[in-house]
């Protein structure tokens, strides 16, 4: 037949056997998909490690305002000083990788200005900073005018306007300037991030204060000439700014920014260097330095469990190559045989897989790592990755194929040799094997490891982040198990039914009949599938649960969404979506015994609207106890918070203070990181006052805590004249390496369940294929017994939708007992209540029940087109 | 005006530009080997042979194929000295004995002369015959003109004269008692004066402020700077550029020590080293391309007229002679 035309030495021979598998396509796609899960399992590690760390770059540096390095130095503001810094600092910068522009600013104090005929003489600042036309409102003026630029509220003051003539006076010296503009005063609004190096000079340090004076801007030149003529010592800064390309932001460049940095910060405190001796030892700030490292140490956290997911789908897929060679040997029996007879040596058969699975294997390699790299970008943090990365996962790709080449070779060769060996009836009995036991044994082991460690298996001795590779290993090894046990069980109980599927509607009973009879594909495929549908249910599960964790433990850090000191107990207006409270802080001791204790002032009337909650924190409702503790006498009531020891009195600002506890909470939300003790700010304020002193007098932190989205509560903050660069929000601490590397390892898991599901569905495919010349012979016959093209689109309906029916269930309920065994486990921040809980994510679960039946319809609709356009006569021929 | 204040670096470039050849002499606190040459491109020093005591005030200049300099002791003598290319040192003619300590003389060597004031008299010496010194005025702040032909002096710190050496014949140059520094307070002269081809340098003081002014040939008088004084320990070190039209100016007037190079005819100035304390000294490379001046740290630094560091050695010397070729 066709199939041994190899044995003639027809010219390109060779060239030839590497296209033989396509004359099997269910052997070339049982290949394919392995070797596809090879190139995911090699390629997606580095490639998403790599995703990770530039995402913590890219967001660390937004943070920092694309700021790679900044220089501040107080100095003489004469031009040719300033000049002389900025070119040495120019040259130095060079030398920086990825660098872009470096943005100047200078300031200067104590001036005065007026109008030039006279009149009365208001404080200023002068400021200059590149590019600022483009962060101010004008509101009079030309940008292109030379000039000084005076804010409203100054140029009201003195009654100056564009074109007008203003003296400038520093000291006994005087300059005059032409008004090129007006700017809206920039303490009004929402602040420019671009000016919180100047928030100092911008801002009200204090509540009821005034703004500092508003700053007159200028651009450099003309800042230079006053300054120079006013003989100014002012600060100069510099802002090495990351170049605008956005590759730059990419974890290996940024790494080399950062080296960079690290050796011009250097230069500049060496008096050895010219910038250093220009500079005459700056204050220096290398915020890319810091992103780095929290980048580096976000991908190492990571990097130990993805290299256990890599290392084990590898293997897994190894082993699914060494099953498919077996398969096609089987498949090929009777070729096989032929060539043994004709004395091909278990080498030249060797050799001859070698070239058969060699196009296979490389194109599923290929499009492995095409689908890694596409998943990563598309699902990963961020689509950017470095060069490295992208190189590094196209080699292990490649190093996992040539493995994979030499197995299926090493396979096929062990088949033929049990072919035609007729005692060899290993390759059954390993088919027949309970590999399930096997896996659960090792996922018991790992459930025994994660439960015997009792400080909770995410964080390591030193504090570090460190995910567990049992938190992973453990749920695909019971997945796989147990649903392999599953699927078996499904199988006998398939066996029994197709018995008494004669009575059932024909096509129920087509697709029964069709299941039993291949029992061991479906048993594969329903395995493989359930194992990606709890893969990626997991994953889910895990990451929802930790999602609204850390979220919860952030917010009970902060308090709320937004906190922000305040230099007094404000007057808080309400903000419709808003809900502010004030809080106050300070730090006591109590009377009986040594040790600081924090007394956390809260506000009974504003405090629950406006705090985060969980009801676990106490026993009972948050109104409760504020009503409580707002019914002070001559003691304090209080509730303690975490397992401090009681305390009956507290000293503060000399005072002993008598306390009563109300009730023991076991979180409270502020709370400070030792004992705390939660008071009514009023009944606190009451008893000081019985003693003569008050809240400032003891030396309490005020806290402005609003709810409500983070922008909105954000520029309400800042509404009330606080400082932007204090405001704390709970989506920053959201955003620490600590948890952002166990989210992202779950992200990765998802990412892998998807993957794994879209070879799962290459799985149907095949199956299909596998099953395409049975089904067409079955189709042919049951249609000459009435069966309607209809009738059996359902029946492919069935028996597809069936085996994934299956699948999801199987998968989606050991997803959740996984997940729910393991939730409160994967805690980066133990110490912090609450633990995760077990929250499971009904969106993706539900996406998957409709996943289900939507590819058992597209998959019976194109089988039955596929059926209907086929030449059954020409099919039974081929077959034999 | 936007993108005043950003810059984009250019190209990199070498860190540290070759230095020009040639050797700087200079007085170290070794007292075995009060003087040394170093050179510059080599890097290497070797020491000056000749009976020459540290001084407390030193200036040189390039005469034949030497150097000849002029040194003030602490005792107030003043010597001269030639140093030549092969590292020896001679006197030239008797010291002249000073009448007290004075730190701060005008010391010069231009045209076959040597210079030296003391506040009590200007006095020169010809170095072809230098067989007496010749008292040719009085003051502290005196100059000798490039050809060595005349000395311009001022007896009172705020008069300058010019007189001609051979004749004997003086004027009156220009008064800076009559430049307004919008102090209201009187200004006078800080400093020894520097001639060059484009005028006299010089520096002037009042009340909080100081300033550099040339003196042009037409008798103009132009400024070159003005900046706020904050102190002063000593005068400035002006000096101009061998074959060039720059001035180079070393002060501490101000919060620190500055290095600026003037260039009269365009007005420009510019800084080419800064120090947080102060400089010592400045001389010229013999080709004009860069500037020796020694750091409060106690470092040699070279630098180019662009800024650029040529050189950076770490010295135990005391001052600087100047630089021989």
């Amino acid at each position: 037949m066709a199939h041994v035309s190899g044995l003639r030495a027809a010219p390109f021979g060779w060239l030839r056997r590497l296209l033989v598998l396509s004359r099997y396509p269910a052997v070339g796609l049982a290949v394919f998909a392995s070797a596809t899960i090879l190139g995911i399992s090699a390629a997606a590690a580095p490639l998403f490690e790599s995703s990770v760390a530039t995402n913590v770059v890219q967001l660390g540096m937004r943070d920092a305002g694309r700021v790679l390095a900044s220089m501040t130095t107080r100095v003489q503001l004469a031009d040719d000083v300033v000049g002389y810094q900025q070119r040495t600092l120019v040259d130095a910068v060079r030398a920086v990788p990825n660098v872009g522009r470096v943005t100047t600013t200078l300031s200067a104090t104590g001036l005065r200005v007026q109008p030039a005929d006279g009149g009365r003489a208001k404080s200023v600042q002068l400021v200059s900073r590149g590019g600022f036309l483009s962060h101010v409102h004008v509101l009079a003026g030309e940008s292109d005018a030379n000039g000084v630029w005076l804010a409203e509220s100054l140029a009201g003051a003195i009654d100056a306007g564009p074109g007008d003539a203003v003296l400038i006076r520093a000291g006994a010296r005087s300059a005059t300037a032409t008004v090129a503009g007006v700017y809206r005063d920039l303490f009004v609004g929402v602040p420019d991030a671009f000016w919180a190096p100047l928030s100092a000079k911008i801002y009200p340090t204090a509540e009821g204060e005034a703004p500092p004076p508003s700053p007159i801007l200028a651009g450099r030149a003309t800042m230079l000439t006053l300054s120079t003529t006013l003989e100014l010592f002012g600060t100069a800064r510099w802002d090495v700014r990351v170049t605008s390309d956005r590759s730059a932001l990419a974890y290996d460049a940024a790494s080399h920014a950062a080296a960079g940095v690290r050796r011009l910060v250097a230069e500049v405190a060496s008096p050895a260097t010219p910038v250093g001796s220009a500079l005459q030892a700056p204050g220096t700030a290398a915020p890319v330095v810091d992103v780095v490292r929290d980048a580096r140490a976000t991908r190492d956290s990571i990097a130990g469990p993805l290299r256990t997911f890599s290392i084990a789908g590898v293997v897994a897929a190894l082993v699914g190559l060494l099953a498919s060679a077996v398969y096609g040997v089987r498949r090929r029996r009777t070729e096989v045989r032929m060539l043994d007879a004709l004395g091909l040596s278990p080498a030249a058969l060797g050799a001859r897989a070698l070239l058969e699975t060699a196009l296979p294997v490389a194109a599923g390699g290929a499009v492995g790592w095409l689908i890694a790299r596409i998943g990563v970008a598309v699902g990963g943090p961020t689509a950017l990755l470095d060069p490295s990365a992208v190189a590094g996962s196209v080699w292990q790709a490649a190093l996992a194929a040539v493995a994979g080449i030499a197995v299926t070779a090493f396979g096929t060769v062990s088949a033929v040799r049990a072919e035609t060996q007729p005692a060899g009836t290993r390759f059954r009995a390993v088919a027949r094997a309970p590999w399930e036991a096997v896996a659960l044994a090792l996922a018991a082991a790992a459930l025994y490891e994660i439960l015997s460690r009792g400080t909770g298996p995410a964080v390591s001795p030193d504090g570090a982040v460190h995910i567990d590779a049992f938190l992973l290993l453990f749920p695909v090894l019971f997945i796989a198990g147990a649903a392999g046990l599953a699927v078996r069980s499904l199988v006998s109980g398939l066996r029994r039914a197709s018995g008494a599927a004669v009575r059932w509607p024909v096509p129920a009973y087509l697709a029964t009949r069709r299941l039993a009879s291949s029992p061991r594909i479906a048993l594969l495929l329903t395995t493989a599938a359930a194992l990606s549908v709890g893969i990626l249910g997991y994953a889910g599960t895990i990451g929802r649960s930790l999602d609204i964790a850390t979220n919860d433990k952030a917010r009970l850090v902060v308090g709320s969404d937004v906190s922000v000191p305040a230099p007094a107990s404000l007057r808080l207006p309400p903000s419709p979506g808003l809900h502010p409270t004030d809080v106050v802080r300070v730090t006591a001791s109590p009377a009986s015994a040594p040790g600081e204790i924090t007394i956390l002032g809260v506000d009974p009337a504003t405090f629950a609207s406006a705090a985060f909650w969980d009801p676990g924190f106490a026993d009972r409702p948050l109104g409760e106890l504020l009503r409580d503790l707002g019914r002070g006498g001559t003691s304090l009531p209080a509730l303690v918070v975490g397992s401090s020891a009681s305390v009956g009195e507290i000293d503060l600002g000399g005072f002993a203070i008598p306390v009563t506890p109300l009730e023991r909470v076991r979180a409270f939300p502020g709370q400070g990181t030792g004992s705390t003790l939660v008071v009514a700010t009023p009944v606190l304020e009451r008893i000081l006052a019985s003693h003569g002193i008050s809240l400032d007098s003891v030396g309490v932190t005020f806290l402005v805590w609003v709810r409500g989205p983070v922008a909105r509560a954000t520029a309400y903050v800042e509404g009330l004249g606080l400082s932007s660069s204090a405001v704390r929000t709970a989506a920053a601490f959201v955003g620490a390496p600590r948890f952002r590397a166990v989210s992202s390892t779950f992200v990765f898991m998802e990412l892998l369940g998807v993957l794994a599901a879209v070879v799962a569905l290459l799985g149907v495919v095949l199956y299909l294929q596998a099953r395409h010349h049975a089904r067409l012979v079955s189709y042919a016959m049951s249609s000459r017994m009435g069966l309607t093209r209809g009738g059996h689109r359902v029946a492919v309906f069935l028996e597809i939708g069936s085996v994934l029916f299956a699948s999801a269930v199987v998968g989606s309920v050991l997803a959740l007992v996984a997940g729910a065994v393991l939730s409160p486990w994967v805690d980066p921040f133990p110490a912090l209540p609450p633990s995760p809980a077990f929250r499971p994510p009904i969106p993706l679960f539900a996406a998957i029940a409709v996943a289900v039946p939507v590819t058992g319809a597209v998959a019976a609709v194109i089988v039955q087109r596929r059926t209907d356009r086929a030449n059954v006569a020409e099919e039974l021929r081929y077959a034999g | 005006m936007l993108a005043a204040g950003c810059t984009s670096p250019p190209p990199p470039r070498p860190p540290v530009e070759t230095p020009p050849p040639g050797s700087i002499v200079a007085f170290t606190e070794n007292s075995s080997s009060p003087l040394v040459a170093f050179d510059v491109r080599r890097a290497t020093v070797r020491g000056v042979d000749g009976a020459v005591r540290s001084p407390v005030a030193s200036i040189a200049g390039l005469s034949g194929d030497g150097l000849v300099g002029v040194a003030v002791t602490g005792r107030g003598s003043a010597s001269v000295f030639r140093v030549t290319r092969t590292g020896d040192a001679a006197p030239i003619g008797k010291a002249l004995p000073g009448p007290r300590d004075a730190a701060y003389h005008s010391l010069a060597v231009a045209g076959g002369r040597a210079m030296v004031a003391d506040c009590d008299a200007v006095a020169v010496l010809d170095l072809a015959g230098p067989s007496r010194w010749r008292t040719v005025g009085d003051g502290c702040w005196a100059a000798l003109s490039p050809d060595g032909s005349r000395v311009a002096f001022s007896p009172d710190g705020r008069r300058v004269f010019e007189r001609e050496i051979r004749t004997g014949h003086a004027r009156p140059m220009f008064d800076v008692s009559g430049l307004d520094l919008g102090t209201g307070r009187e200004t006078r002269l800080f400093g020894p004066p520097s001639w060059g081809p484009d005028g006299i340098a010089f520096t002037v003081v009042s009340g909080d402020q100081a300033a550099f002014y040339l003196a042009r040939p037409n008798g103009a008088l132009e400024r070159l700077l003005q900046e706020r004084l904050l102190k002063t320990v000593r005068p400035p070190v002006l000096a101009w550029q061998p074959n060039g039209g720059l001035l180079g100016a070393m002060d501490d007037l101000g919060s620190g020590g500055v290095v600026r190079t003037f260039d009269p005819a365009t007005g420009a100035h510019r800084v080419v080293a800064l120090d947080p304390l102060a400089f010592d000294g400045l001389v010229w490379s013999p080709d004009g391309s860069s500037l020796a001046t020694l750091t409060s740290g106690g470092f040699l630094l070279v630098v180019g007229t662009d800024g650029s560091w040529r050189a950076r050695v770490d010295t135990t010397w005391s001052s600087m002679l100047g630089w021989l070729t």
